[in-house]
């Protein structure tokens, strides 16, 4: 590969500096999430952006069929069917509904990790009567909202020739209409434009595997890294629930992104962040699903939720000119030529009275998916295998099928074939529900049969033959959309949309065209119509021009290049939960057999109980550093301290060595407490384990004396004291819940988990008295 | 943001979130020995998740003995196990849960208690034929009694309970202490007021000795019992001001007994607050937080009141029979509507065939239906009879 500039600096922060109130709160970090960020950032206002992913760094980014497993998760919601699979954190997820599916990104920089990298704005004449009038009239706002958009992005047409721009001028022939460059997000040429930062694009045509060179101008390389600069904070692996109005505040809830230690009882029970603004950026999919989650818990949403979902027209299919031979899949960079970025040329088919206008462009399939079709080897071999009896042998069977389909659609002949993505006005009929694996497309009859048609003739024209791509076979065959829009549609009012064109959200119990205070949904989900060619243009456009009503400030902030950073190996960590029961209680510390930490006290008044999700951010710092210090988020739940607190600045020593004497660990817990009524308290609490037995070191892993402090002062009288303690079951479900973590990459990350467990045990047995 | 929403801290530490607590109503959901059930549970859960800052459970006896309905729950430390689960259904959502607690003293129907103990053996005047005639209670039965709410504390404490709250009002054995009409004893426990209020304040003084400082101790107390010569306005406020000074937490203000027409609904006079104006009497007399509960269903008009500063804690109890989660609709501004029943045509039964009517939608909570506004009185008052004769 290509000489690398040095990677770029992490984004996200240790959730141990998490606060409990920001000025800002911004959801999801794809395009409107950036945006948002940066706008919100530069105003001054203090920004925390929650994202439900990891962050992967670009050399993190899977490049080998290793990496599939650890990145792949999706959702299946069809008739019959409901349930997620895969890893919470994997960086493709796939939502696969009745008749089409979708792809989407899932990372620090959202899709943006995922897409093709191609910004395009549509013609005027797309923004129609669906369009709120005060978006479409606003054509000055809309152009200089782009502007600044492409100011950050710098999209250019500029960069060499590659070999399947002819294939496709050919194939473009027949159509009478002249094939385009489209403008890319990419750095493809060594000159010092404006805006040239980071690594030159060393074509391998992995683009929507992600760009592991770095050439690529994804979020987390432009608006997210000058966010950060501006002093925004970033938070990963935190998966917002729902939002929720608690006084002149909103509360965004969110559920650490790793497997709790117990399943959750009380759906109530979600930590929380607060702010006067919260922008929902979570994509067409995350900002409706929390805010019909929202409205389940009694917020007022417009009827419109859900509406006006498009798979923008999408339809992808493979050309097979099986006499010329197209250097169009990705290519590791070693062994093949390289094909050149994902897409590069487009034609526009213009409208004709039986259709509307049709987009095409060219496309590369990375070599991931290349090398996933020749592992599991040719759809023809699959087929022929004979389905045998029983659930099992025919679920094998239909894997097969969908398989077999994947292989035959994309890679069937890798070296001849040639990716087709076609976009158009598909009408936006689509529903999204929230189903019981979460949001669910409903659209049982997609289809775009013409424009299907129209890639065929295009292909036969040229002595090639078409498949369109599609998983399943038959009536359950499912197409696929990379372009998710719509399902929070702008509108006039809310009798049309869910927001209205500068993003506000409506309150559909206020007077026509009121709007909720501070809350608003900024990314894809706004798109009210298909608009028929790559939606970033339009999502940058929508995001900045919103934001620039909100905010409208002057920029001040330097614009230097944020990539530069210190090299870092491939991180490891580690990620752990664990679930309290036990009581607090305001007591004076003489009081008569209220401290007595004993395991068969009674439990007494003022029931508590905590849960905590506990990370070792980087596993290799953490068994290095004497303090073995980890971070917490979580919840105590405690009716003394007015009901569920969230965890804010959670550290935790883990195993640390006691300063004075060498016989004690500890494990000491300093966390502070934003309790719903908009009080912090401060929990400060210590396991000690001394030289014992095991039964005496069991005991001192599963109880824990604290102490509740006002505010964060700890050094007076605390408030209050309790004991929290550790049931078999919970510390079972605490082990369970173990899960190493090797970034973006190997399916079970083993050597994360021999570090922690090693590091336990290690530290554990050096505190166990043998018997002689 | 409405006052509604805003938090209270009561003096022994224990944080409310908001200002809506949802107050006693008789569940009738016991076992035949008086033992609570997972319906508690269940129903209380429900509660809790209805968003109420604080939860005070239906009257549970001090003595198994004696029990004012069939369905009541008694205090017993063998029964420790099912009041945990009932206070845990509540603390685990973060909402503090307090127990009532009562002993019915002549007001338990003649079916349950052949022979009520009462301060003294004055009949119920109204509804005789349902209560039988009390016999007064021996001095040292008398301090039994406060060993019995003294005990019945301590079980609550250890069950998890945020506190207590001790039955003052409505007639039932401290308000009948209480009272020159019922209360004619002639020994320490009767004449003066001072010695009518005694029993109250032992049984306060005997709960805060029997728990610890942090456990919330409240006391229901009848602003009037709206009968000639019963305990009035003047006596409460003399009353509260001792109870303060026993270190109470709460105050929850109401009135009426069975023998007049309050409790049952006589009181409603004006659209609502039915004893607003006694907490504006009482409130510059006491700095002991005040609850008024009785008539409040609209959000504004309760925003209002709470804003006059004549009480701090406004008590829900039959809205949540039918919508349990009346608090959190209330604090984010909606007012739902209320179903409630019928009237029944004969005026005696009316309010009896009322109470059952939301008697029977509280169990409905508690096995997890929705409520029903279509049962109708006849049926209720059928109910009523069914559970009077057992």
């Amino acid at each position: 590969m290509s000489p690398r500039t040095p990677p770029r600096q992490r984004l996200a922060r240790p959730k141990s500096e998490l606060e409990a109130r920001y000025d800002a709160i911004v959801v999801g970090s794809g395009y409107g999430g950036g945006i948002a960020a940066l706008r919100l950032a530069e105003a001054g206002l203090r920004v925390c952006v929650l994202e439900r992913g990891t962050e992967l760094l670009p050399e993190e980014l899977p490049a080998s069929l290793r990496h599939v497993p650890a990145n792949v998760q999706g959702r299946v919601d069809t008739p019959g069917m409901a349930r997620r699979f895969g890893p919470r954190l994997g960086l493709f997820d796939l939502r696969i509904h009745e008749s089409l599916g979708a792809v989407v990104g899932c990372g620090v920089g959202g899709t943006s990790l995922i897409n093709a990298s191609v910004f395009v704005v549509p013609e005027e004449h797309v923004l129609d009567h669906r369009w709120p009038a005060r978006f479409r009239e606003d054509r000055e706002g809309r152009e200089a909202a782009c502007a600044r958009a492409r100011e950050i992005l710098t999209p250019t047409t500029a960069g060499p020739e590659v070999a399947k721009m002819g294939t496709f001028r050919e194939l473009a022939a027949q159509t009478g209409v002249a094939p385009q460059r489209v403008p890319l997000m990419v750095r493809r040429t060594d000159d010092d434009s404006p805006g040239a930062r980071g690594a030159v694009c060393t074509g391998c045509g992995n683009c929507v595997s992600g760009c592991v060179v770095g050439a690529k101008r994804s979020v987390d390389m432009t608006y997210l890294p000058l966010a950060v600069a501006a002093g925004a904070r970033v938070f990963a692996e935190l998966d917002v629930h729902h939002v929720a109005r608690s006084g002149d505040e909103w509360s965004v809830h969110y559920a650490p992104t790793c497997r709790p230690a117990r399943q959750a009882e009380h759906p109530d029970g979600f930590p929380c962040v607060r702010a006067r603004l919260v922008i929902l950026a979570g994509g067409a999919l995350g900002s409706t699903e929390i805010l019909a989650r929202s409205r389940e818990r009694g917020l007022a949403v417009s009827d419109a939720l859900g509406t006006s979902f498009s798979a923008n027209g999408n339809a992808i299919g493979a050309v097979y000119a099986p006499r010329h031979p197209v250097r169009a899949n990705g290519t590791d960079g070693r062994t093949e030529p390289e094909p050149g970025p994902c897409i590069t040329t487009a034609v526009d088919l213009p409208a004709t009275e039986r259709r509307g206008a049709i987009h095409v462009e060219d496309g590369t399939a990375p070599l991931l998916l290349t090398t996933v079709g020749r592992a599991l080897g040719l759809g023809a071999r699959l087929r022929a295998q004979e389905p045998g009896q029983g659930r099992w042998a025919r679920a094998l069977a239909t894997s097969r099928e969908v398989l077999a389909s994947v292989a035959e659609g994309v890679v069937g002949a890798p070296e001849n074939g040639q990716l087709l993505l076609a976009q158009c006005d598909d009408g936006a009929k689509g529903r999204l529900e929230l189903g019981a694996a979460g949001i669910a497309i409903r659209w049982p009859d997609y289809e775009v049969p013409h424009v299907d048609a129209e890639l065929r003739k295009m292909a036969e024209a040229a002595g090639a033959t078409y498949q369109p791509l599609r998983t399943g076979w038959g009536a359950g065959a499912v197409q696929w959309t990379v372009h998710p829009l719509g399902g929070c549609p702008m509108g006039e009012s809310h009798r049309l949309g869910v927001v209205n064109d500068a993003c506000a959200v409506f309150d559909p119990d206020g007077p026509l065209g009121a709007v909720h205070p501070g809350l608003y949904v900024c990314d894809a989900s706004v798109i009210p119509a298909a608009v028929g060619k790559n939606p970033v243009g339009t999502i940058c456009t929508i995001a900045e021009r919103a934001m620039h009503l909100l905010v409208a400030t002057e920029r001040t902030v330097d614009r230097s290049p944020a990539v530069a950073g210190q090299p870092t190996e491939r991180r490891r960590s580690f990620a752990l939960s664990e679930a309290f029961e036990g009581w607090l209680s305001c007591a004076p510390a003489d009081a008569p057999n209220r401290l007595a930490v004993d395991a068969f006290a009674e439990p007494f008044a003022h029931h508590a109980q905590a849960a905590f999700a506990i990370e070792m951010d980087d596993l290799t710092t953490f068994v290095r550093d004497a303090n073995h210090s980890a971070s917490v988020v979580g919840t105590l739940t405690c009716a003394l301290l007015g009901g569920t607190c969230s965890v804010v600045r959670g550290h935790v020593h883990l195993l640390a060595d006691d300063p004075v004497d060498q016989h004690v660990f500890y494990n000491m817990y300093r966390l502070g407490l934003a309790s719903p009524v908009g009080e912090a308290w401060t929990l400060t609490g210590m396991k000690v384990w001394e030289d014992g037995g095991a039964t005496k070191l069991w005991s001192a892993g599963t109880q824990m004396p604290i102490e509740i402090f006002r505010g964060e002062d700890t050094s007076g009288a605390p408030f209050a004291r309790g004991l929290l303690r550790m049931s078999a079951r919970d510390f079972l479900g605490s082990v369970r819940s173990y899960e190493g973590r090797v970034r973006g990459a190997v399916p079970i990350p083993l050597e994360a988990h021999a570090d922690f467990l090693a590091f336990s045990a290690r530290r554990l047995l050096q505190r166990v008295r043998w018997p002689r | 943001m409405s006052v509604l929403g805003t938090p209270f801290r009561l003096p022994c530490g224990l944080t409310l979130a908001n200002r809506l607590v949802k107050s006693a109503m008789a569940e009738g959901l016991a076992t035949a020995h008086q033992q609570p059930t997972p319906r508690h549970a269940a129903l209380y859960e429900a509660w809790a998740r209805g968003g109420a800052g604080l939860l005070v459970t239906g009257n549970v006896m001090v003595d198994p003995r004696y029990i004012g309905a069939r369905g009541d729950v008694a205090m017993h430390a063998d029964f420790l196990g099912a009041f945990r689960a009932w206070a845990l259904a509540a603390t685990r959502h973060g909402v503090p849960i307090l127990l009532q607690l009562n002993h019915p003293g002549r007001q338990t129907p003649r079916t349950l208690t052949p022979q009520p103990v009462a301060p003294s053996a004055v009949s119920m005047t109204r509804m005789a034929g349902a209560f039988a005639p009390p016999r007064a209670l021996a001095p040292q039965e008398v301090e039994t009694i406060v060993r019995q709410f003294a005990e019945a504390a301590s079980l609550a404490e250890r069950a998890g309970f945020n506190g207590v709250e001790i039955h003052a009002a409505h007639g039932y054995l401290l308000s009948q202490f209480l009272s020159p009409v019922s209360n004619v004893r002639r020994d320490a426990w009767g004449g003066d007021l001072g010695s009518r209020a005694r029993l109250l304040l032992e049984v306060v003084r005997a709960v805060r000795r029997a728990t610890h400082r942090d456990f919330a101790v409240a006391v229901k107390l009848n602003a009037s019992d709206l009968q000639r010569g019963g305990f009035d306005v003047a006596s409460c406020v003399t009353v509260a001001r001792w109870l303060e000074a026993e270190g109470v937490d709460l105050l929850e203000l109401s009135g009426g007994t069975y023998e007049s027409d309050g409790l049952l609904g006589g009181a409603r006079r004006g659209p609502d607050a039915y004893f607003a104006e006694y907490a504006r009497t009482l409130r510059p007399e006491v700095r002991v937080p005040l609850l008024l509960t009785g008539g409040q269903r609209n959000a504004v008009r309760m925003a209002g009141l709470l804003q006059a500063g004549t009480h701090d804690l406004v008590g829900i109890a039959r809205p949540l029979a039918v919508v349990p989660d009346f608090p959190a609709r209330i604090l984010r501004g909606e007012q739902p509507t209320l179903p409630g029943p019928a009237r029944f045509p004969v005026r005696a039964l009316a309010s009896i065939a009322e109470l059952s009517w939301y008697t029977e939608q509280i169990q409905r909570i508690a096995r997890g239906e929705e409520a029903s506004p279509t049962y109708g009185p006849l049926r209720a008052l059928l109910r009523a009879a069914r559970e009077l004769a057992g």
